[in-house]
């Protein structure tokens, strides 16, 4: 009796269960052009203004290539580019276009404002790529890459070690502040001050009336422009091998970590009092109001920017090999993706155009930027069900509905067998999103780099950097003054791509490995991070700004 | 380890398999010859080798859902351990030459006849009154004790007990799909093996009595 009334139960949650978890964008929206910008990758969003389209590479640059910001009209059209001789590192620092305009330190034109990692900020005339002027900020490593804000007449620009006022008529510096070291950090006016983080996990308080205050975190580091919520500010704070969101109190001056979430965490989004973190495993939705809830976390891999559409779905690319962007409409509670011809890695965020073409833009590592567009109908309506998961869902019902109706007439075994097999389907769909996640909460922390892993005969200007280094067999081949990698693949990949070099690697349940670099396979190659053997595939394992990894043939 | 290996361990040169190989056969040989086999016997087995290698197989593109295990669990438990481990080794032989021979192998066939050995210690009952509870839990246990022993592949010098646990966590969601898929064959084809075994055990006993009443005691 217990058996009857249970296996249909069973069933009816099998039902529910086998109802898709996430639904595939499927593209009623058409490639309109595409550009490829040569070498380096296309790190940040690209920006639209007016009619003009534009849009940076990035990379850490050898040989002659260097990054270059472009402009192309809307149709695909080239108007000019601009190429910095003398940056060499990872260029994350969003391009700002400011309207022009005057106030107390002059007047200027409309201007593209652009960071370099050599250190320099450039504002260029839009039309024409023109310099207006420039100017030098402190290099250690790298210079700014964090996100410049305008505030009346000056921007605020987040250098390597601090903060600079410039003022945006002439580029004159009207104010300049040492703080903590940066990386893809940025400013926040909140209250009588600006607040800005540091690699050092140090919120920094500038106050307009130029004192500093320093309000150092036990640990971590922060990586994105502080969010503002009435009287406090959120924090996605990066560990070795997770993060940490943190609220830091402007009344009482006071940090207290929320949640604890995955690695290498992305720059957060905010609508309103709704709060959305990214990170490599998670995206939460957070809403602040005199306390932070979490209102929904979904599977996700996302380490970069967030952008929101006209229509108030949120945006964010996937950074995995499968790539494609995720997209979260509003109020829903799955997770879509968009994919094109060439998802692959990627950290820039969608920048959607207005107007009735519903056209939007894309780039990732792959360096092509594309021009998505839909003539008919609107971006929330070219969204649509995937086919496939409709038909699998469909046969689920039906070994379900005969499961059911088999248990209704006493036939427990056919029912038993019908739910087991049904449960076993379930669950081959979710075991590798399981898979992941779990494998993400077993990650060993990060080892820490020490002296003994430095090499001497490496250049200084490795210093502080990512280093891989691979043993060959006719000797070592070391590659450095990489920044902004997250994962063991992505530094490997960089590195693989400044030699030159070919590697192969395989996809297995447990994670991607690799089988033979520069045509050598060996016994296999492992990798140590800091001289420590590694226990997670590349693709899983994260390394921190310093990490130096070591290939090495088994 | 795992990063250098991936999920099974270093592949070995043409003479190393070679080896594993004629090793296994060896012992194979060894456990069917040390115990008094019936030709309708070995034919079974020869069949249920087949047919769970073509299974096997077949259901490869499938993560972790290994018929295999199943069919060794009834056969250690139908007839007994030395047979039962003759045909896990067996089946992970043929079925490796074809899907991935190496190193691995032996731990493979070392896990399945692990469970060989637990199946032999299984008391399904008969056609009439079978145990399925027993098996079921038997089929769940199956998966993890195989993921553990197949896994040793993986061990190498300088690797810690620490790594290989975290090696062995990972793999659990895996080993979980595992058993489950056991779960389901034994649901569907349990009793089906079962009472295909049986019929030959039925036989060998008819046969045995005759042999004893008429030869060995007559």
């Amino acid at each position: 009796m217990l058996g009857r009334a249970l296996l249909p139960t069973v069933l009816v949650l099998l039902f529910f269960s086998s109802m898709p978890f996430v639904a595939a964008y499927d593209s009623t929206v058409d490639l309109e052009w595409s550009a490829d910008l040569g070498e380096g990758y296309i790190t940040t969003s690209p920006l639209v203004v007016d009619e003009s389209v534009y849009v940076r590479t990035s990379g850490f640059w050898v040989g002659e290539a260097r990054p270059q910001v472009f402009s192309f009209t809307l149709e695909g059209e080239e108007r000019w580019n601009r190429t910095s001789q003398t940056t060499t590192q990872h260029d994350m620092s969003p391009l700002n276009f400011i309207t022009g305009g005057e106030g107390p330190c002059g007047s200027w034109p409309d201007m593209l404002l652009v960071g370099w990692a050599n250190g320099e900020v450039e504002a260029i005339e839009p039309d024409t790529g023109v310099i207006l002027w420039n100017r030098s900020s402190l290099v250690d490593a790298w210079g700014i890459t964090g996100n410049i804000t305008v505030q009346n007449d000056h921007a605020l620009v987040p250098t390597r070690t601090g903060m600079m006022g410039l003022c945006l008529a002439d580029g004159s510096v009207l104010n300049e502040h040492q703080l903590g070291h940066g990386w893809r950090n940025g400013g926040v006016l909140a209250g009588d001050a600006y607040w800005q983080g540091d690699e050092h996990g140090s919120l920094w308080q500038v106050n307009l009336n130029g004192s500093v205050v320093e309000h150092p975190l036990l640990e971590g580091m922060i990586r994105h422009p502080p969010r503002a919520i009435s009287d406090s500010l959120l924090l996605h704070v990066q560990h070795s091998s997770n993060s940490s969101i943190v609220l830091f109190n402007l009344s009482t001056l006071e940090f207290e970590v929320i949640l604890v979430s995955g690695p290498s965490p992305g720059i957060p989004a905010q609508r309103g009092d709704h709060l959305f973190f990214i990170d490599g495993t998670w995206m939460t939705e957070m809403q602040c109001q005199s306390i932070c809830e979490v209102i929904q976390r979904l599977p996700a891999t996302s380490n970069g920017e967030t952008s929101w559409s006209p229509n108030g779905d949120l945006w964010f690319p996937r950074n995995t090999q499968e790539g494609g962007w995720y997209r979260l409409a509003s109020e829903a509670t799955e997770l879509e993706i968009f994919s094109t011809a060439l998802d692959g890695y990627g950290t820039a965020a969608p920048e959607f155009v207005d107007g009735s073409k519903s056209q939007f833009l894309l780039g990732n590592d792959e360096g092509v930027l594309m021009m998505f567009g839909a003539s008919q109908q609107n971006l929330g309506e070219s969204f649509q069900i995937d086919w496939m998961l409709n038909f699998i869902s469909l046969v689920f019902i039906i070994v379900l509905t005969s499961g059911a109706f088999l248990t209704s007439r006493s036939d427990l075994v056919w029912g038993w067998r019908l739910s087991t097999l049904c449960f076993l389907a379930a669950c081959l769909m979710v075991t590798p999103a399981v898979s992941q996640v779990w494998s993400s909460s077993l990650t060993p922390e990060t080892p820490e780099s020490t002296s003994d892993t430095w090499n001497e005969d490496w250049p200084d200007t490795w210093l502080g950097t990512q280093i891989v280094v691979f043993e060959f067999e006719a000797g070592t081949q070391a590659y450095g003054g990489f920044v902004g990698h997250d994962t063991v693949l992505q530094l490997t990949m960089a590195a693989v791509d400044e030699a030159a070099i070919d590697i192969k690697t395989e996809t297995t349940d447990l994670g991607l490995y690799v089988v033979e670099i520069d045509g050598q396979s060996g016994g296999g190659w492992e990798y140590f991070i800091n001289d420590q053997r590694a226990v997670l595939s590349a693709d899983r394992q994260s390394v921190d700004s310093t990490t130096v990894l070591q290939w090495r043939l088994a | 380890m795992f990063q250098a290996f991936g999920f099974h361990g270093p592949e070995l040169s043409p003479l190393g398999d070679v080896m594993v190989d004629v090793g296994l056969v060896g012992l194979a040989f060894a456990l069917l010859t040390g115990t008094s086999v019936k030709r309708q016997e070995i034919l079974t087995l020869v069949t249920l080798v087949v047919a769970t290698v073509a299974l096997r197989v077949l259901m490869q593109p499938i993560p972790n859902v290994q018929p295999v295990t199943l069919c060794v669990l009834l056969v250690g438990s139908q007839l007994g351990a030395r047979r039962g481990m003759a045909f896990a080794v067996m089946v992970t032989l043929l079925s490796n030459m074809i899907i991935g021979d190496g190193w691995w192998t032996l731990f493979q066939a070392a896990g399945w006849s692990a469970v060989a050995l637990l199946g032999s210690r299984l008391e399904l009952g008969s056609t009439d009154s079978f145990r399925y509870g027993t098996l079921y839990a038997a089929s769940f246990g199956s998966a993890f004790l195989f993921g553990a022993i197949a896994s040793l592949s993986i061990l190498e010098p300088g690797m810690g007990l620490v790594d290989f646990a975290i090696y062995l966590a990972q793999g659990w969601p895996f080993d979980l799909l595992h058993a489950l898929g056991n779960i389901t064959f034994a649901a569907w084809f349990g009793l089906f093996v079962f009472r295909s075994l049986e019929a030959d055990m039925s036989l060998e006993a008819i046969e045995q009595s005759v042999v004893e009443g008429h030869v060995t005691e007559g």
